[in-house]
């Protein structure tokens, strides 16, 4: 059989030709077009973590895909759409040369907004050259067009009469621009001569090109700015003013990644632009992680992906999921723990192993309630095993942990639960039978108590099956495309013949997702040490979640998010949250949590799901912890790292057997690493 | 001129053979702790020698060796870009073009070292003069080694800013691979637009060095894609400048023989024979282009990445 | 550990390995190795470990190198000896011209018989340096016999250059300029009679130029010491994490199959200990654990096999 391509290999926009946005376009259930609003002349700022989608759907709005979209009769189509999308990219200025080289910022400013306008111009007057091609509408007003643009510039010298020659006069302003400002760095002059104010341009080009061309009267000219990351702050002000100050026909949507955002001012006094009022906000991958049309959405991509790769027929109707091998469904999650039974065969496995040693040794140091003497050590052990079903053991195992917690009488705490368990299993149908039960309480906490059976038995987490990715993509298509692409690689490399009939196997999937999760993490690189400052906060972060997930007796079940008091925390701290949020490896819950123990509403974040793989944490995701504020320092603030194993330990204490906590002589942030 | 490989370039086994070099009228170095520095400092003959202290090293008080005799020290007090390092110490210098330069450029940062030609070339106008690149017996960390990191900005390096045009559809950037994927990363996202075109360093300096890079460059797979054969990936030998200038011409032809590009990124990431022939292609053929080399400026430069000296090249640049 | 060391390898086998290392292939390779016992370093590590360094050239990294060979080792000095003679011309097409002159009176053969891996590679060296036919001869093509006497076919041709993918004795290469090298000198002493190879060991190399008449013997990429594995400064080993591998544990278990597999060589040809190999083919001096395919006393299979030379 030919070796076909990973389908998934192309997860940028910026990888794709426009034919291939056209081809492989997916439509987000209800239309991205509510979402987008191309004909609002409302102002948009489009937010996105990496990997939402932002620059697939901007360009889907823009000129060439219009273009693509209306071969038969363009205009008609374009004057059918109602806007225009003019798309550039900020990386393409190189706004970084705007700076320093012996120059003042307000010298700077003035230029950069000089370059911009011209660079836009000629980008609305290319754009309308190709539309109007042999077309006499334009040439029968092309003088007059030319003429009124020239007279927006202050002062010009050339005037030419047709649209490719006022395109050349930008070009060689263009030009002129570039060679002065190349050169500063070495003579340190900069004697540009402005010869047009702000904007003036950029929205006086459309407001005459829609005068003077019937055709263009009811077309909104769209200004697409994506990139908005690659311009520094005071760059960013004079977009934001453009944004304060549009003019009629034109609108402006900025889109940018979450960190890319440096500033709200404008150049007018330290004015912000203002939310409501002058742009609307779309938060991309909010927009996502709330909708249950996500899923949906995610559905038809990969379905394209695969029919557009000749995996699949285009008519045929396929379930994604019945591609990856998982589990069958049993009770007492037989299927996922069987290796157990035969691992330990004829041994004592390793979690009773564990509970005999910290009996023995509470027996020694503390004493232990309802146990007199070390023997009765092993009758426990026996009351709480259930060979058949590790799980239920490992259940058996965590509710004795609770009840050593709670000072019970240990020897009657295991009667207790071995009677339970006798009931639980003689059910066999595993189905809750109401909160407080034993059937409640193993359903509540299988998952994690899988994940802590797993680690104790040497085998890695795994996170299998299609809806377990969807979760893990926390709202960022991309991140789902990236964690296909590996497990096909896995795949692929194990000989499974993934999608072609093959299962994908549970190996292959959990590899997948942790090269997936990896990528994301390293990804996170701020400016300067910032990417490490972060990436060394998220980790402090990821290692106390698996602490408290792998002690003997977890508080909150699936915890991997958190809550604590702003006002009590160092700004430094604060900051480093604010720049794992902008770049996505937290979330921010924006209802916040309410504070148990008074009316105060504490902020909220989560660990992105995306990387709980790095630290064996569950996908789903239920309990939060709540941090005080010299636990929140420890984990982000740089200067108070250090502080941050005893912290752990001191949280720790009181999870792990012995359960004392005074007790200093466990150094368990070491056993969890 | 588009034929590099006439370019003289000797090797030369051991600092024995280097001490024979020369004399040079001024010979200049950037220090670090490599071995491989210091030994070639130590056996070089010159009137003048002058080593370069950059800041990105951040040395300890202590770590930065003394002025003594006819060895001078630079090291300004402030951190200056790559524009004003070189026209500061150069300019001061009073180098003509009788005078018999020679420069141990492997301990230069990138950007400087980029900066470097284009000042000896278009400020001081020399026509000849010497270059030596030392090759280590392995990287440090083998393919772990970090040579830089800690990203400030992505901008253009001073003098190869190019004329670019709005058109971004077929934008190009061209990088030359090194151990940094995080480099490579942070650039190739500054230009995400543009099509990726990888230059490995093969052969590489050691049998076992591409493999390291390969491994490193897979890092940066989600940002610059996976080829690695024509024409999206293409190789230069890791010590040879004028080959890899070479390969540059050849991709820039093959470009525009397709029609292929609107405007085109330079960036080398790999050893500094490959950033020498990077800058020289680009003084030679890319004036008044829409061709700029950019950079991933770091604050952090290692000042130890390399054990041992494994032999040194000297290239006679020449420039018309 | 094991995680990390497979991810590597997937990269390669994904890139420059020409998917040689499948996950499968690893596997049934793996399970000849012991399974990992507590309290006992791990034997599947170690073997994972050496895979994970194993240096592969396939067949687009071997045109490369015979590019290399090619413009650096003999092109490029004509081209200087050109210029500096010249009073250091710059003029491309006055150089290009002389150098053709070179060019037509050098003859390009491989090392060792017309199935040796040597002449294999002359056929990818014309291809990847688009050169013409005409430039290639058989080691038999140098001279002529008329009567009993030996003389040079063509007198008109200056260089005769052998190429070859291994240099790791030198022996063979000693061994030519026994049988050729001194009737080629004896017949025309002005002639240039160069060795180039892809790959050589410092030793071996050394030991040509010491002891055969070749005017020049160069390699692409010259190993030293450092590349034998389980040397004292062995390079392998050099940033390892003690907890898991170790230089000598590795060495055990190469030694511990080495020996069924190939009982007169365990760790490769001369005990060089390589983990080399080419597309074309694994030189024997590689480490058998990683190439041999077994014999009627140990069932092996590797992930890069070794076809013997009979």
């Amino acid at each position: 059989m030919k070796e076909k391509n990973n389908p998934f290999n192309i997860t940028k926009a910026s990888d794709f030709t426009d034919e291939q946005i056209k081809s492989f376009w997916v439509e987000y259930p209800g239309g991205f077009e509510k979402i987008m609003k191309p004909t609002s002349p409302m102002p948009m700022i489009i937010r996105g973590g990496k990997g939402s989608g932002k620059t697939h759907l901007m360009r889907q709005y823009s000129f060439p895909l219009q273009k693509l979209r209306h071969t038969k009769d363009l205009l008609e189509g374009i004057t059918k759409d109602g806007y225009l999308g003019i798309y550039m990219v900020c990386g393409g200025i190189n706004a970084n040369r705007f700076y320093g080289k012996g120059q003042s910022t307000e010298i700077w400013n003035s230029i950069f907004a000089y370059y911009m306008d011209i660079w836009l111009s000629q980008m609305v007057l290319k754009t309308t050259s190709e539309i109007y091609t042999d077309n006499n509408e334009l040439k029968n007003v092309e003088k007059k067009i030319c003429s009124e643009i020239l007279n927006l510039f202050d002062s010009i010298d050339n005037r030419p009469n047709t649209l490719i020659g006022l395109l050349d006069l930008l070009v060689s302003i263009q030009k002129s621009i570039d060679f002065d400002v190349n050169n500063c760095a070495i003579t340190k002059k900069l004697e540009t001569r402005i010869s047009v104010s702000p904007a003036k341009l950029i929205f006086g080009i459309p407001k005459i090109l829609k005068k003077l061309l019937p055709s263009m009267k009811k077309i909104l000219f769209v200004y697409l700015i994506d990139e908005f990351e690659n311009l520094q702050e005071e760059q960013q002000k004079y977009i934001n003013t453009l944004v304060r100050e549009r003019q009629s026909p034109s609108t402006l949507k900025i889109g940018g990644r979450k960190y890319g955002f440096r500033t709200k001012l404008t150049l007018s006094a330290g004015e912000d632009i203002k939310k409501g009022s002058e742009f609307e906000l779309l938060e991309l991958d909010v927009n996502f992680q709330k909708k249950k049309e996500y899923k949906k959405f995610i559905d038809l991509l990969c379905t394209k992906r695969l029919t557009k790769n000749d995996f699949i027929k285009e008519s045929s109707s396929v379930e994604i999921s019945n591609f990856f091998d998982t589990y069958l469904n049993s009770p007492f999650e037989q299927e996922r723990t069987k290796f157990i039974i035969k691992k330990y065969d004829g041994q004592e496995r390793p979690y009773f192993s564990s509970l005999k040693s910290k009996l023995r040794d509470g027996f020694d140091r503390f004493g232990l309630s309802g146990i007199s003497k070390k023997a009765e050590i092993d009758g426990i052990i026996e009351r709480l095993s259930v060979k058949d079903y590790p799980l239920v053991e490992k259940f058996n195992v965590f509710q004795f942990y609770q009840s050593w917690s709670q000072g019970k009488n240990l020897k009657a705490a295991s009667i207790a639960i071995s009677k339970e368990c006798i009931k639980f299993i003689n059910k066999k149908d595993g189905t809750s039978s109401g909160y407080g039960t034993y059937s409640y309480h193993f359903n509540y906490w299988k998952e994690d108590l899988l994940i802590q059976l797993f680690r104790e038995c040497d085998q890695r987490t795994e996170y299998v099956d299609f809806s377990t990715f969807i979760e893990l993509s926390h709202g960022l298509p991309r991140n789902l495309l990236i964690i296909l692409k590996n497990i096909y690689r896995w795949s692929e490399f194990n000989n499974e013949k993934p999608f072609q009939g093959g299962k994908i196997s549970i190996d292959a999937q959990t590899r997948g997702v942790q090269e997936a999760s990896e990528w994301f993490y390293s990804d996170a690189r701020g400016a300067n040490e910032d990417g490490r400052l972060i990436r060394d906060s998220i980790s402090r972060l990821g290692e106390l979640f698996r602490a408290c997930l792998f002690s003997d007796k977890p508080v909150e079940v699936s915890s991997a998010g958190f809550s604590y008091d702003p006002s009590k925390i160092t700004a430094k701290a604060q900051r480093i949250i604010d720049l794992a949020e902008e770049w996505s490896l937290l979330v921010k819950i924006q209802e916040g949590e309410k504070n148990r123990n008074s009316t105060r509403i504490d902020s909220k974040y989560v660990l992105n799901k995306m990387i709980s793989p790095l630290w064996q944490l569950p996908v789903a995701r239920r309990g939060t912890i709540l941090f005080v504020p010299e636990e929140v320092n420890a984990i982000f603030d740089p200067e108070q790292k250090d502080s941050f194993k005893e912290l752990l330990n001191k949280r720790l204490v009181k999870m792990n057997a012995p359960f004392k906590k005074t007790d200093k002589s466990y150094d368990l942030f070491g056993l969890f690493k | 001129m588009t034929d590099y490989t006439i370019f003289y370039k000797d090797y030369f086994n051991n600092t024995a053979d280097v001490s024979k070099l020369g004399p040079w009228d001024i010979f200049v170095s950037t220090y670090s702790l490599d071995e491989r520095i210091v030994k070639v400092f130590d056996a070089i003959s010159a009137n003048e020698k002058y080593w370069l202290i950059h800041k990105e090293y951040n040395f300890a008080s202590g770590e930065v060796p003394s002025a003594s005799g006819f060895i001078k020290v630079y090291d300004p007090t402030q951190r200056e870009d790559e524009a004003d390092f070189i026209s500061n110490f150069f300019g001061s210098l009073r180098i003509t073009d009788k005078t018999k330069l020679c420069i141990d450029i492997t301990a230069f940062t990138r950007p400087t070292l980029i900066f470097l030609m284009y000042f000896l070339k278009n400020s001081l106008k020399l026509r000849k003069f010497e270059l030596l690149y030392s090759e280590p017996n392995y990287y440090s960390a083998q393919e772990k080694t970090v040579f830089a990191e800690d990203v400030t900005k992505v901008s253009q390096i001073a003098g190869y800013e190019g004329k670019h045009v709005p058109d971004n559809l077929k934008d190009v950037l061209i990088i030359g691979t090194g151990y940094d994927h995080s480099l490579i990363t942070h650039v190739a996202e500054d230009k995400e637009y543009a099509q990726k075109i990888k230059i490995f360093g093969f052969p590489s300096l050691k049998a076992d060095m591409y493999q390291e890079n390969i491994l490193q460059v897979q890092k940066a797979v989600e940002a610059i894609g996976t080829h690695i054969a024509p024409p999206f990936a293409y190789y230069a030998p890791a010590y040879d400048p004028f080959v890899t200038a070479s390969i540059l011409n050849e991709i820039l032809e093959n470009l525009k023989e397709e029609g292929n590009y609107t405007n085109i990124y330079l960036c080398p990431l790999g050893t500094k024979a490959h950033v020498l022939g990077f800058a020289l292609f680009y003084l030679n053929q890319c004036f008044d282009a829409p061709i700029s080399i950019i950079y991933p400026h770091c604050s952090y430069k290692n000042k130890k990445d390399s054990v041992g000296l494994s032999g040194v090249w000297k290239y006679v640049i020449e420039f018309n | 550990m094991e995680d990390e060391l497979l991810k590597k390898i997937l990269i390669f086998h994904e890139t420059i390995w020409d998917r040689k290392a499948s996950g499968d292939a690893i596997k049934k390779w793996l399970s000849y190795f012991e399974e990992k016992s507590a309290g006992n370093p791990d034997e599947r590590l170690h073997a994972l470990y050496l895979l994970s360094k194993f240096m592969y050239f396939g067949t687009d990294a071997v045109k490369e190198m015979l590019k290399a060979l090619y413009r650096d080792l003999y092109k490029y000095p004509l081209i200087s000896a050109i210029r500096k003679a010249n009073n250091d011309s710059i003029d491309v097409d006055f150089i290009n011209k002389t150098f053709q002159i070179d060019l037509d009176s050098t003859r390009f053969l491989g090392l060792g018989n017309p199935s040796e891996s040597g002449t294999f590679l002359l056929y990818y060296f014309r291809q990847a340096n688009c050169l013409n036919r005409n430039l290639f001869i058989h080691g038999h093509q140098i001279f002529s016999r008329e009567n009993d006497k030996y003389t040079i076919k063509d007198q008109t041709i200056k260089h005769y250059i052998f190429i070859d993918d291994l240099c790791s004795s030198g022996s063979q290469a000693i061994q030519y300029s026994k049988e050729i090298l001194d009737e080629l000198k004896r017949l025309k002493p002005d002639v240039k009679v160069y060795y180039f190879t892809l790959i050589g060991l410092k030793e071996g190399v050394e030991k040509v130029r010491a002891k055969a008449k070749f005017d020049k013997v160069e390699a692409v990429f010259i190993l030293d010491e450092s590349f034998k594995c389980f040397n004292d400064n062995s390079r392998y080993f050099q940033n390892v994490n003690a907890d898991y591998i170790t230089k000598d544990f590795a060495k055990t278990i190469c030694l511990k199959y080495g020996e069924k597999l190939s009982p007169t060589k365990p760790l490769g040809w001369a005990d060089n200990q390589l983990l080399l190999g080419f597309g074309h083919n694994i030189p024997d001096n590689t480490l058998p654990v990683i190439s041999s395919k077994g014999n009627p006393s140990i069932q092996w299979s590797p992930i890069f096999e070794r076809i013997e030379k009979r």
